[in-house]
């Protein structure tokens, strides 16, 4: 086929492109939410909302992140974004039918919504996001590094709309917030986070698995209720990022912040594990400021902190306080009887104390034989045992 | 003793030649060697010498030509060829001009593709270029797939993980798709039936996948030697196919002895057990130091004679560590370490299933055995060439069972020195396995209106699945509208989408000890059932038909159970008919067979006697498949020999034959295939004989046989007039306990009468 024949024949082939009317069950979204219909070709919903919210020019992040963003992120560079999409699995058939993104500006929080009401409708929006993406160089998501991403690249790739995103820094929010309250909720979905910290309820949300079903629902019969709830449903999965992130500013700030000792603690080690002084003390602080009996967990990342700065007095003050535990009584054993051996050379303390702990351990073995903690036992005896021959060399 | 001096000793061994029926020798052959091709990039010739080939075989050559010429091959050569440089030489000489491309090497087995990763890396070691050969399986962790995926030049996978792993993630894997260049596929010849009908399926999947990113692979393809290898190859990937089965490998004297145990009991025409005479030829053969595998059919077969042939080796004073067994199961650091115990000659004895037949790297060895036929010619040559190094002399030995197939072989050898008369088959567009990969395909990519998935249906299949609600179809395109991963419900290897797991509740862990399909479930494991699996007896205390469990604990009984099942065979459609000579007429079409198991009778060992009978309640079961069938004109019956027992005795000899036989032609199991006999067939009403695939939709087999058919009626006749039984055995026409007085010889007369000499 020569040149001309083929341009007549995609010449041909474009103006065959269907005028597709815009169904009403579009129209009904449309005036409900008082949106915009975009695009001819392949119309589709855009939702604008403005939601209120005072918020600084920009955020740290380092700790929370353990290092990871250590300059202070510019919030109006940061694009929030969450998916809904026919299944959960992934995989390409995975179709994202509404696709939220959030953004500061303007002194307030700016929620753009696109509901695409047809398979296929993807490819003139994912050109504007990729106009857009320029703009911002941090994404903002909650569980988006292991689900709305990869699938969001993979639709830009089957509309063969090549976007640069490994440019863009990823914020998972869902990462910080397992790290700060795994043990303070039972699941940590957005929606614990809201109940918890937003103070937020969502009477009429649709659970996320029923998701999917509802939009074939709404392709084959037209009836809008339950996209009206989707569109909502993203909608506060979008603001509440906004509110955690602003929330997670002020942890990264002031520990204090977090009235839960749960969640201290876990700030706590985070603390001392990213050798963050400073945190620490501000943790230690707020259980002595509200008075509280300081929790045993606490005593021993203090321990350790104190054994790092060198400052055994304190550490071993601790350590024998830890031995009044259950948790962490052979943890203070360990440590105590390797503070008399390498520091003090103190043998015979650090005899008494492996001593101890080998005394404890046979009688926890006498009332419960059938699960030995051998690999501690086996320590203990291996230290029993070059303690003694030091000892007997110091005789010689 | 050598091995020359073996033979020499089993030649004048009368006890052991009162067995063979058949010494073949196969003289050896020098290799055809050529050199290297003309364009060969000089970094290729110079590894090449490294490692000491300094010249090709014919074979390898040719293919790397062809493949220049972008032709897709297929390359047919027995074990130990040279098979692997075959296809590595085009691979790497692309990879070596451009650095961009990618191949997919897909092997049917885990064990086989870590195998060629190792000689691929090989290659490239000696060549100290960055092409970087990768294995793709269930096994390789999540953190180095994403390396994989961008990084990996060939890529060596399987065909379950191309489907489930790969294919779904295309948009994971864009640097292998816009850059595939090359599809090795290995072993085809193990792409039949069911799994090679998936997994043409798949390639059509890999192909639609390819040209989304603008790439159009060439495939090299590797097969055994069959008597359809381009057929095979053509149907599994839709291409154009050369054929390069001249090979210049060189071969050593090879002799292939057919060894039949002596008769035991005449009556039965039960012969002696093929286990205790493989000890024997054993203890003949083991004190020479010959290295040796022995081929066993199961796993059990496998334990049990590695624990005699210990024993053996114990009395002959030999170590009975250099005894060792192998087979699915054993852990891959004992695997690996047999293998390498096989190679540097610390092992004088394996005992293995066909786990070791093919390509995995044991070296050579001097002796195989087979103790029994392995089911098929091409499997047996794969046997037979576990032994042999290259220029010296080698000993084949098969031992034959009672079955029927290993009867025919034993005698007519001649299926070894003449062509392989089995013939591969797929059926590609069998409806459900064509069903399930479109909707894996539109998962991947939605389907356009004018897209051809599999010729002439797919506008109705799409239309189908709209209708379904499972594609949603909107300007011009079908969409995926489900919130599932279709590929997960789809097992490549799987005979039924669904099966019935056997728990033996006896043992404490609740082990799973088998798998049965559904079609066959109600008759072997209905409740009350005895169940034998592996010789061991079980007792089936339940047969949950909803869980689709059978519950079974081991017992010691003195009867087994016989299912009295009701076949119903409806013909649905008639798609080809023809009068044979004699009135015989043969036609090809769609049946439906429906099958409920009413009840059950106890019947003694030994004695036969029937004592009791039990009820059973279970759903009838119904598949549509195709089949072929011959009616038999009541002309040929004048004869006053023919009572209506009579006629029925004759058909069932001859299906029975006739069931066991198909194998040879048409590669399967025998459980993949029902023959049926109707003295008064209710749809032909003449007598009649079924031959019907035991699969949802067909699997091609008995439309082959609707091709061959006269070849296969004229084997067995030829079977069954030499089988040196009386009156039937299990042999030939079946016992006589179960086919009657008149088996043998109403079946003999019937196939006479329809003069099935053809040349």
């Amino acid at each position: 086929m020569d040149i001309s024949k083929k341009l007549k024949f995609y010449q041909s082939t474009k103006t065959k492109a269907p005028e597709s009317a815009i169904p009403a069950s579009l129209k009904v979204l449309q005036s409900h939410f008082n949106g915009e219909v975009v695009s001819e070709q392949a119309p589709y919903l855009k939702i604008v909302r403005a939601y209120p919210l005072d918020y600084p020019p920009s955020v740290q992040l380092n700790l929370l992140t353990k290092g990871i963003l250590s300059t202070s992120i510019p919030l109006d560079k940061c694009l929030f974004f969450d998916l809904e999409t026919t299944g959960l699995s992934g995989g390409t058939g995975t179709f994202p039918f509404l696709i939220g993104i959030g953004y500061f500006a303007e002194s307030s929080f700016k929620v753009e919504q696109f509901f695409l009401p047809d398979f296929g409708r993807e490819y003139y929006l994912f050109r504007y996001l990729d106009e857009i993406l320029p703009q911002f160089d941090y994404l903002v998501s909650y569980n988006g590094k292991s689900f709305d991403l990869p699938l969001l690249k993979s639709r830009f790739i089957l509309n063969r709309v090549q976007s640069d995103w490994e440019r863009m820094m990823h914020i998972d929010l869902l990462h910080i917030s397992r790290r700060i309250w795994k043990d303070s909720f039972e699941n940590i979905t957005l929606g614990s986070i809201e109940e918890n910290l937003l103070n937020r309820q969502r009477p009429d949300d649709i659970p996320g698995a029923l998701i999917p079903q509802a939009y074939f629902t709404y392709l084959r019969t037209g009836v809008v209720h339950d996209v009206i709830r989707i569109i909502e449903h993203n909608y506060l999965d979008i603001i509440s990022m906004a509110d955690l992130i602003l929330i997670l500013a002020k942890i990264e700030e002031n520990p204090a912040e977090l009235n839960d000792p749960s969640a201290l603690i876990r700030l706590a080690r985070l603390a001392y594990e990213q050798d963050s002084a400073l945190y620490f003390d501000k943790v230690w602080d707020y259980f002595e400021g509200h008075h509280q009996a300081i929790p045993s967990q606490l005593l021993c990342w203090r321990s350790l902190k104190a054994k790092r700065e060198n400052d055994w007095d304190r550490a071993c003050t601790l350590w024998e306080e830890l031995l009044n535990t259950q948790e962490y009584f052979y943890f203070a054993i360990e440590e105590l009887a390797k503070y008399y051996e390498h520091k003090q050379n103190d043998f015979l303390t650090a005899q008494k104390y492996t001593q101890r702990g080998l005394k404890a351990l046979k009688l926890v073995e006498e009332l419960n034989p059938y699960h030995p903690d051998l690999s501690l036992m086996n320590a203990l005896e291996k230290r029993m045992l070059r303690l003694s021959k030091k000892t007997k060399n110091i005789n010689c | 003793m050598n091995l020359d001096q073996l033979i020499d000793y089993l030649g004048n061994d009368s006890e052991f030649q009162k067995n063979i029926t058949k010494w073949l020798v196969f003289d050896s052959k020098a290799a055809s060697y050529v050199d290297f091709p003309e364009n060969l990039n000089p970094k290729l010739i110079e590894a090449l010498r490294q490692k000491g080939i300094s010249k090709l075989f014919t074979h390898q050559r040719e293919t790397f030509i062809e493949v220049q010429k972008g032709k897709h091959v297929v390359v047919v050569t027995p074990t130990a060829s040279g098979k692997t440089l075959s296809y590595n030489l085009p691979v790497f000489q692309e990879l070596l001009t451009n650095r961009e491309s990618r191949a997919i090497y897909l092997f049917p087995t885990k064990a086989l593709s870590q195998d060629q990763v190792k000689e691929a890396q090989d290659l490239v070691s000696h060549l100290k270029e960055d092409i970087k050969t990768f294995t793709f399986d269930g096994d390789t962790p999540y953190d180095v797939r994403r390396t994989i995926r961008s990084a990996g030049h060939i890529v060596v996978t399987n065909p379950d993980m191309l489907h489930q792993g790969i294919l779904p993630h295309h948009t994971l894997w864009i640097k292998l798709f816009e850059n595939l260049k090359y599809v090795v596929l290995d072993e085809i010849h193990s792409y039949r039936g069911v799994f090679g009908s998936h997994l043409a399926n798949v390639i059509r999947r890999l192909k639609r996948i390819a040209a989304f990113y603008g790439s159009h692979p060439q495939f090299i393809c590797s097969s055994a030697t069959i008597e359809n290898p381009s057929e095979l190859a053509n149907n599994l990937i839709d291409e154009e196919i050369t054929l390069i089965d001249q090979n210049g490998a060189p071969r050593g004297t090879k002799h292939f002895l057919f060894y039949n145990p002596p008769v035991v009991n005449y009556e039965l025409g039960l012969r002696r057990g093929v286990v205790s005479e493989v000890r024997q030829i054993a203890r003949k053969i083991m004190p020479t130091g010959a290295q040796m595998i022995v081929f066993a059919r199961s796993r059990l077969r496998v334990e049990i004679l590695t624990t005699y042939l210990r024993d053996v080796a114990r009395q002959l004073h030999i170590s009975p560590d250099k005894v060792r067994g192998y087979r699915g199961g054993y852990l891959p650091k004992e695997r690996r370490a047999i293998e390498k115990g096989l190679k540097n000659g610390s092992i004088q004895v394996v005992v293995s299933t066909n786990a070791l037949e093919l390509g995995i790297d044991i070296g050579q060895l001097d002796v195989s055995i087979m103790a029994g036929y392995p089911g098929s010619v091409a499997s047996a040559w794969q046997q037979s060439g576990r032994a042999g190094r290259r220029q010296s002399t080698s000993l084949t030995i098969l031992v034959s069972s009672s079955a029927p197939l290993d009867q025919y072989i034993i005698q007519h050898p001649d299926y070894f020195f003449n062509k392989n008369p089995e013939t591969a088959q797929i059926d590609r567009d069998n409806l459900p396995i064509l069903m399930s990969h479109l909707k894996c395909a539109a998962f991947e990519l939605p389907f356009t209106e004018e897209e051809v998935f599999a010729p002439d249906i797919t506008p109705q299949l799409l239309e189908f699945l709209v209708d379904e609600h499972i594609l949603r179809k909107t300007d011009g395109k079908y969409f995926w509208m489900r919130d599932i991963y279709p590929a997960d419900e789809v097992g490549l290897r799987s005979t039924a989408a669904e099966n019935v797991v056997i728990i033996d509740s006896g043992h404490p862990e609740h082990r799973v000890i088998g798998e049965i399909d559904l079609f066959a479930a109600p008759e072997m494991v209905h409740t009350d059932a005895i169940y034998i699996h592996n010789t061991v007896q079980y007792h089936v205390d339940e047969l949950d038909w909803d869980e689709k469990k059978a519950y079974v604990h081991e017992v010691d009984s003195d009867y087994y159970t016989d299912a009295i099942t009701k076949t119903d065979l409806k013909v649905l459609d008639i798609l080809q008919e023809t009068e044979e000579a004699y009135g015989l007429r043969k036609t090809f079409g769609e049946v439906a067979v429906a099958r409920v198991t009413t009840a059950y009778k106890k019947i003694k060992f030994h004695t036969h006697e029937n004592v009791g009978m039990g009820r059973v309640y279970l759903p009838e079961q119904e598949i549509q498949t195709s089949a072929l069938w011959w009616e038999f004109p009541d002309d040929l019956f004048v004869d006053p020999f023919f009572k209506e027992s009579v006629i029925g005795e004759g058909l069932k000899g001859i299906a029975y034959a006739l069931h066991h036989l198909i194998p040879l032609y048409i590669m399967c199991d025998i459980s993949d295939i029902s023959v049926i006999p109707m003295v008064n067939d209710p749809f032909t009403h003449k007598p009649t004989i079924y031959v019907y695939d035991k699969y949802q939709g067909g699997m091609g087999l008995s439309k082959k046989l609707f091709a061959i058919d006269r070849a296969v009626l004229s084997a067995v006749q030829t079977h069954i007039t030499t089988c040196a039984c009386k009156e039937g055995c299990p042999s030939c026409t079946g016992p006589v306990i179960d086919g009657g007085l008149f088996g043998k010889s109403s079946a003999l007369k019937i196939l006479n009468m329809l003069k099935l000499e053809m040349d």
